[in-house]
């Protein structure tokens, strides 16, 4: 019997690793991302609302340069060429949405709105991330007392009516687009900082974050290697609500006023300013508010199979 | 056990509104601009205004005033329509909001809960997809949107589409019970589609649970399982949603007050953020918040009451 603890390096051979032994079969390795699509392929409802929302994104990228109007010429003739200082809203082949009352173009107008409204939407979304992930990893990796405080913080955050802070940051802010958005940020990244401490805490005690550890990885590291990549599908998923309702939101701030400053439109400051044409002018409000629906039941259908899709043991 | 629980969170509650409080009166420091700044005012006549007001102590002594004022319920005086103080507008205008909120709520919390239910037992079939496609469609539909769709359709020019002379409701008007139909049914809709959506869940989860299958397997008749067993565990959010539900419903809705041009408490505050009428907007806001932090509080208690597993835990966290 051999006794000898190193075993010689002779009675080693090397071989190809991609050779198949009897009785072994072939497995592709799936990653993470290409199982997720694949279950989301399945949901047809998600599928549908993604094309949607890529139809809606481009063509508030492209339809803007699709007639010679642009958003702010004003018109000051009536239909009849006579000159007229109150432009009534018409529906002409010329303007394929439309004018306003002081002659824009609707088309364009409609278009240029969606894209501010998404542009919104995804910045106040991504600004909750970045925030919610980095309050949310600290809470829940420190725990103890810092979670304990940390945690009592957002919970008097969250008792105070959303709606009312933004309005009154929107107040001290002045109104603009970039107030709009540092007031939905604030508000919004609370909810995500909760599931981002969840999950922390239902990570921590796994074996992968315990051998990390044990081969004495630093706290910066493992948040950002170990932990933050582990926790990409809930925090997708949360993405998918929170950027309808900053759509949401900044349409409710154009309606009492706070909205985007006055030449430029929203779908929302379009809706708000359709108000007073609408028993005879429907149009101003149909087609905006049929863009806003859109975007918003295409997030939330798609945030629904994604989640589905993330986590099939969650699938009711 | 249950005494500790509430005392804690009574004291949460208090700390939440000295904060809220303490918040308030920062931000309102920091609004551009104070409301006597205009040049053509002689220097005299603003330093009475700013005495007045009290704008001429310290910040700590203003803060301090403010505080004790707002925990008496006393939330300020405007400053663009003299000695109109906000206790008094919300005393005048809380009846039209609650009575649309009141409205509201009893159409949308029993229908929503009758057709969640529906949804949840035809699981799969065609009612059920199509109370999903509603809650679903009807929470992206702004209520916004709803009410001025509801203002073109009934309030139209056209008539009802040319079926009667005049538009069978009108689009702005207060007084009357008939007014209160269009800016109730917008209101309501939202609602309607959210109990639907959250009935329809509690009752699939109720639906799969153990008990449920041992109350069946006891043999007991199918009414007796689904009226003591599920519906009684299905309700339980729903209950407990109520107080902030009612909140919502006294202090009314922003937009749709605005729209319909009712005089509530929501258009009021839509009113003052256009003025800048900064001492209103921090006073009703202050009132909102307060009001919503008890609720908050209630909706606890009410858990706690109602599901004993909250109490021993601790905490709905």
């Amino acid at each position: 019997m051999n006794t000898n603890p190193t075993i010689s390096k002779d009675r080693f051979e090397k071989i190809d690793k991609n050779v198949l032994f009897e009785g072994e079969k072939d497995y592709k390795s799936v990653s993470f991302s290409q199982d997720v699509w694949r279950r989301l392929k399945q949901h047809k409802p998600a599928m549908i609302s993604i094309f949607i929302l890529i139809f809606i994104v481009l063509m508030s990228l492209f339809a803007p340069l699709m007639n010679e109007h642009d958003a702010m010429t004003q018109i000051y003739t009536n239909s009849e060429g006579e000159s007229n200082l109150k432009h009534t809203p018409t529906l002409t082949d010329n303007n394929w949405f439309g004018t306003d009352e002081f002659g824009r173009d609707m088309w364009t107008r409609t278009w240029e709105g969606a894209r501010v409204s998404l542009l919104i939407g995804v910045i106040a979304a991504s600004l909750d991330v970045v925030f919610g992930i980095v309050y949310g990893v600290i809470a829940g990796y420190f725990g103890g007392r810092a979670d304990f405080l940390m945690m009592r913080f957002i919970e008097i955050i969250v008792s105070i009516p959303n709606i009312i802070i933004v309005v009154l940051l929107i107040l001290v802010l002045e109104p603009g687009i970039t107030a709009i958005i540092i007031a939905i940020a604030l508000t919004g990244w609370v909810g995500m900082a909760r599931l981002v401490r969840g999950q922390v805490f239902s990570l921590k005690n796994r074996e992968f974050i315990l051998a990390a550890r044990s081969l004495g990885t630093k706290p910066a590291k493992m948040m950002s290697m170990h932990l933050i990549p582990n926790m990409v599908g809930p925090v997708l998923v949360n993405i998918s609500f929170t950027i309808p309702f900053a759509i949401f939101t900044e349409a409710f701030l154009s309606f009492i006023g706070l909205g985007v400053p006055v030449p430029y439109a929203s779908l929302g400051s379009l809706i708000s300013d359709s108000r007073n044409f609408v028993t005879t002018y429907p149009f101003l409000l149909l087609i905006p508010a049929t863009i806003l629906t859109l975007i918003v039941t295409s997030f939330s259908i798609f945030g629904d199979g994604l989640r589905d899709a993330v986590d099939p043991k969650l699938r009711k | 056990m249950m005494g500790k629980y509430l005392l804690h969170r009574f004291i949460f509650m208090l700390v939440t509104i000295w904060v809220v409080i303490t918040l308030t009166f920062f931000l309102m420091k920091l609004m551009p601009g104070s409301p006597f700044n205009e040049d053509k005012l002689p220097e005299s006549v603003r330093e009475v205004m700013l005495e007045k007001y009290g704008l001429d102590k310290s910040i700590p002594e203003q803060y301090f005033q403010y505080l004790t004022n707002a925990i008496q319920g006393d939330f300020g005086t405007s400053y663009i329509t003299k000695g109109r103080e906000v206790t008094t507008i919300i005393f005048e205008r809380i009846g039209p909001s609650a009575t649309l909120g009141l409205q509201a709520a009893a159409i949308s919390i029993p229908f929503g809960v009758l057709l969640g239910m529906a949804a949840a037992l035809r699981r799969g079939k065609m009612l059920d997809y199509m109370s999903v496609g509603f809650a679903v469609i009807g929470f992206a539909i702004p209520n916004f949107v709803v009410a001025v769709l509801l203002q073109y359709i009934f309030g139209g020019n056209h008539a009802l589409f040319g079926l009667l002379d005049k538009p069978p409701l009108p689009v702005a008007l207060w007084g009357e019970f008939k007014h209160t139909i269009l800016p109730t049914l917008s209101l309501a809709f939202g609602g309607f589609a959210y109990y639907t959506r959250m009935m329809r869940s509690e009752m699939l989860e109720v639906l799969g649970q153990d008990y449920i299958k041992t109350a069946k397997s006891k043999g007991l008749s199918k009414r007796v399982v689904l009226f003591r067993h599920c519906l009684r565990n299905a309700l339980i959010p729903i209950a407990t949603s109520l107080p902030v539900f009612i909140l919502f419903a006294l202090t009314g809705s922003l937009v749709i007050e605005t729209i319909f041009g009712i005089p509530g408490i929501g258009n009021e505050l839509v009113d003052s953020v256009r003025d800048r009428d900064y001492s209103v907007t921090m006073g009703l806001t202050l009132f909102y918040s307060m009001l919503y932090i008890v609720a908050l509080f209630l909706v606890d208690i009410l858990y706690s009451l109602i599901d004993p597993r909250i109490r021993v835990l601790g905490g709905s966290d």
